[in-house]
């Protein structure tokens, strides 16, 4: 379906009206600055990223050193304290990017060419909505009850990379993968009521949430860069999937306008903090819902479509189906290791997976894997994580505080798994899913010169299908309000797909997994931040 | 004839001698300002009967002569003490005993729990310590809405300003109600976190401090994921966001006293501190330095409170040792002798160098429900090492103690989730 409609009467053009009103009163904001009821921030921020590798995919042209992104982002917070128990919050951001000669060239190989869209449009998102990040009311509710209405955003769980329980809402990968250290930059919020339930005797609190379907279509599950832009995964730069998989937001079994919602238990057992969940949401992985238009073509295999009659794709729609989540999170400090412990597991309920079937779909002979429909399986994904602070790099490195690190190990577990399924990890890649899925990452954080050096390392490693990342980074404070980030993206694979080893069918070439998706995507990020 | 002289010559003897001194001790008027330029002059002048040079710790002077440091002096006021607290550590005289083995003090309900210390009792500095981290003047609930970390390089200047809440709740030696709030387990809950910059709005920690060996269990709120994590128990440490001070520099000493190994009296002495300090420190809404922090001085090296006002106290002074995963190997403690208040620390490096010298300025006031409590206005936190400090600054006005309908059910993690938006 389309995903740049408008959105739909009612609540959401009050939301609009409303948020006209906030910009409005933004821009005479500081006339009000002093008064300490409102409370204003934000910053101003220009980031730029190099490719630092040639392309495999953009064949004639050498990307390497290229501008990738030049990208503006104001960002504006208000808080409105209306009364001593009412507080009105707007978190509102814009955008501006420009179109380097790269991007140039991703638009004339296809990128975001679905209807005739600009490339630029993936960027410059300044709709209403997406300005308005959050747009919400706090206000208590007899003395131990809270309430949050409006656009929020929830996170669940313990761990940022490879989210377990964080399943609330979808992330927007599409300017940026998920590099970004700032995940609530990347959630999509939604519209909501939320409930904290504090209940002190029994040392814990009831969360819950209701989203009663009032966002926008595009504003449920995470969109990935099927678009062939800057972020697409190799080998598709420049391939705008929704000409042939157009996204579904009203699939029955992903209705972006049926409510979902949770609850969620966290308390403290002795010495540890523990949280129970329940969640019903929308699986946040694009699925595709293959076509049964070419069923009975010799040679093919039958697809079922699922919750509609067929797809309005030519070979398959991209749907967020709804699934059940039961979380659970723990986590702990170890005296006799001087560490924090944390886990979190995450049972997921028939979620769905795209599989390769033999022969396959004609979509699936001639395009990539993962065209042949979706089954379902129930999946234990967990983490866990141990947090240290590592005092011998002040005396070896000089840091004025112990190194921060923290290692984090992430499984999904398929239950009842039968490799007979071949269960892919994801549409477009060859590598089957195998019945666990481990990856290691490990996060090494310094500090200098009170704060105003601050080096960082990312690295991760795909444990079961090879191929990792490394992301080395520097934030610096430059002066009182100003920061500069720079940072390395790295990416190494075991194996990626090459369209050259295509010649007997699509689907059947390659054991691509994650880090293939990023062969020769290495690039060099670097952001000046102006704080006010 | 030599019977004559003998007088004579005496006298004249006497009025070389004389002669031969710099002049006459004086006493000093207060208003007097020690600085570098006239500190060998005034040095054994008195001010209040005490020699300007007694009052002065090697460090102090050092700083006076090398780093720009001016004490102006004022008369020393009496701090009034409150008598629901007086009565309360009255009562715990001759019952109280220091638990090693439990890492408490058995007997002890509220106050402090050694109302009268002997100085030549082996355990008097301990005590002294155990004084001041059971016994402070802070109320039941310390509700600081806005302070400022002042992060300043000792050639720049002010390099950061961040801004931030705090509030310490005291579940145990209450002295409105029970004494006891809780299963008797927690000795207070602290609440800190940042308000600006953009990119600290929402950062912060939850601390539960117990009444026993137990370390702190904290958590910190991380806004740009929006998530709370536990920090390590060895936490207690490591410094307080990018600043100079640790979270065991927190009003000098912020350790439970038993993960201290030892404790040495050094002897009474008196020294110039701030006591009675003016109020506010800091203006946030000041439009230069000079309006913003009234009594730092706009020049090298930027963290000197020269303008407030110091009076003569006694103090004890105490050497503490660390243990030895700390990153000093000792602090050196000036404490008041008539009520739990730590004027000055001197933090040494593993290697016994000179490292860091603490400087905290109080002043008495009224709590919402009438109590007297003793508050900080202000505190630095040099680092001589790398000629960078931290100046802690309250905004005076906005401080409330027994703050009316707080509970401890205000100050749960729940709490700093929801500050944390």
């Amino acid at each position: 379906m389309d995903n740049k409609r408008e959105p739909r009467a009612g609540a959401p053009h009050l939301l609009k009206r409303l948020t006209l009103a906030l910009v409005t009163a933004g821009c005479a904001l500081p006339l009000y600055a002093a008064d300490d009821n409102l409370k204003i921030d934000g910053y101003l921020r220009q980031e730029l990223s190099w490719n630092t590798m040639d392309w495999k995919d953009t064949p004639g042209y050498d990307d390497r050193g290229k501008l990738s992104m030049a990208r503006t982002t104001a960002r504006l917070n208000i808080d409105w304290r209306a009364t001593p128990d009412v507080s009105v919050v707007a978190k509102l951001r814009g955008v501006g990017e420009i179109q380097t000669p790269f991007l140039r060239h991703l638009e004339t190989m296809g990128a975001n060419n679905y209807r005739d869209g600009d490339i630029m449009d993936l960027y410059n998102r300044n709709h209403i909505s997406d300005v308005v990040r959050e747009l919400y009311v706090d206000f208590p509710l007899g003395e131990r009850t809270r309430v949050r209405l409006g656009k929020q955003q929830i996170a669940w769980g313990e761990t940022d990379f490879f989210a377990a329980n964080d399943l609330v809402h979808g992330f927007d990968y599409t300017w940026r993968s998920f590099l970004e250290p700032a995940n609530e930059e990347l959630r999509k919020t939604n519209i909501m009521a939320k409930f904290n339930i504090d209940v002190p005797e029994l040392d814990g609190a009831i969360e819950m949430f209701i989203r009663p379907g009032w966002d926008r279509k595009k504003d449920i599950g995470t969109e990935l860069e099927v678009y062939g832009g800057r972020w697409s995964s190799q080998p598709y730069a420049g391939v705008d999937f929704r000409n042939i998989d157009p996204y579904d937001f009203e699939n029955k079994k992903g209705d972006q306008r049926k409510p979902t919602g949770g609850i969620r238990w966290s308390g403290m057992a002795g010495d540890i903090n523990y949280s129970l969940s329940y969640l019903k949401t929308f699986w946040p992985s694009p699925i595709m819902n293959g076509t049964s238009k070419f069923n009975g073509v010799p040679g093919t295999s039958s697809v079922n479509t699922q919750g509609r009659s067929d797809t309005t794709g030519l070979f398959g729609n991209i749907i967020y189906p709804v699934v059940d989540v039961f979380g659970m999170t723990a986590s702990g400090y170890a005296e006799w290791a001087d560490a924090v412990f944390s886990t979190e597991v995450a049972y997921v309920k028939d979620a769905p997976y795209n599989f390769s079937a033999v022969p396959g779909s004609l979509a699936s002979q001639l395009v990539a894997p993962g065209f042949d429909g979706f089954t379902r399986k129930d999946v234990l994904t967990w983490m866990l994580r141990m947090d240290k602070n590592l005092s011998f790099t002040q005396s070896l490195l000089g840091s004025e505080k112990p190194m921060f690190f923290s290692v984090q190990l992430f499984d999904k577990w398929i239950q009842n798994y039968d490799s007979d399924d071949r269960l892919l990890n994801s549409v477009g890649w060859g590598a089957k899913t195998k019945e666990h899925s481990f990856l290691l990452t490990g996060i090494f954080s310094l500090s200098y010169d009170n704060g105003r050096i601050k080096p960082e390392l990312v690295v991760g490693s795909d444990l079961t299908y090879g191929g990792g990342f490394a992301v080395p980074s520097v934030t610096m404070e430059v002066a009182k309000n100003w920061r500069w980030k720079v940072e390395y993206d790295k990416f190494w694979n075991d194996s990626w797909r090459d369209s050259n080893k295509c010649q007997s069918g699509a689907n059947t070439c390659d054991n691509a997994s994650l880090f293939g998706y990023f062969h020769k995507r290495d690039q060099l990020y670097t952001s000046l931040t102006y704080l006010f | 004839m030599n019977k004559l002289h003998k007088p004579l010559l005496a006298s004249l003897v006497t009025a070389m001698m004389l002669a031969a001194l710099p002049a006459h001790a004086a006493e000093l008027p207060a208003g007097t300002i020690i600085s570098a330029e006239n500190l060998d002059k005034i040095k054994n002048d008195t001010f209040e009967g005490h020699t300007i040079a007694s009052m002065l710790s090697e460090r102090m002077e050092w700083r006076i002569r090398n780093n720009g440091w001016k004490l102006p002096l004022a008369k020393s006021k009496a701090i009034p003490l409150d008598p629901t607290w007086v009565k309360a550590s009255q009562a715990n005289a001759g019952k109280t005993k220091i638990n090693s083995e439990t890492c408490q003090v058995d007997g002890w309900g509220a106050g402090q729990p050694f109302p009268n210390i002997d100085e030549k009792d082996p355990q008097a500095a301990e005590k002294v310590i155990w004084n001041w981290h059971l016994g402070q003047l802070t109320g039941d609930v310390a509700y600081v809405p806005n302070f400022t970390q002042v992060l300043i390089d000792g050639e720049k200047g002010v390099h950061a300003e961040p801004v931030a809440e705090f509030t310490r709740y005291a579940m145990k030696g209450r002295l409105t109600g029970d004494a006891v709030e809780g299963d008797g387990s927690e000795r207070g809950r602290q609440l800190l976190y940042f308000k600006s910059p953009s990119d600290m709005k929402g950062l912060g920690t939850f601390t539960v401090m117990y009444d026993s060996v137990k370390v702190n269990d904290v958590w910190a709120y991380i806004p740009a994921v929006r998530r709370v994590r536990r920090l390590s128990g060895g936490a207690w440490m490591d410094p307080i966001g990018s600043s100079d001070q640790l979270q065991d520099d927190l009003e000098i000493f912020n350790a439970r006293p038993c993960w201290y190994p030892g404790y040495k009296m050094l002897g009474k002495r008196w020294v110039l501190a701030v006591a009675n300090s003016k109020t506010p420190l800091w203006n946030k809404n000041g439009k230069n330095f000079a309006d913003k922090y009234p009594v730092l001085e706009d020049k090298a090296p930027f963290w000197n409170m020269n303008n407030n006002q110091f009076e003569p106290r006694e103090v004890y002074v105490i050497e503490a040792t660390t243990p030895s995963e700390h990153p000093y190997s000792k602090k050196v403690l000036y404490v008041d002798t008539k009520y739990p208040r730590i004027y000055y620390g001197e933090a040494y490096n593993r290697k016994g160098e000179f490292w860091k010298f603490m400087e905290f300025h109080s002043h008495p006031a009224k709590a919402e429900d009438g109590f007297t409590d003793i508050r900080t206005a202000g505190g630095a936190i040099i680092d001589f090492q790398r000629n960078h400090a931290t100046v802690f600054l309250v905004d005076s006005p906005t401080w409330k103690t027994n703050v009316p309908g707080m509970s401890s059910k205000d100050f749960t993690l729940q709490t700093l989730q929801a500050a944390g938006r």
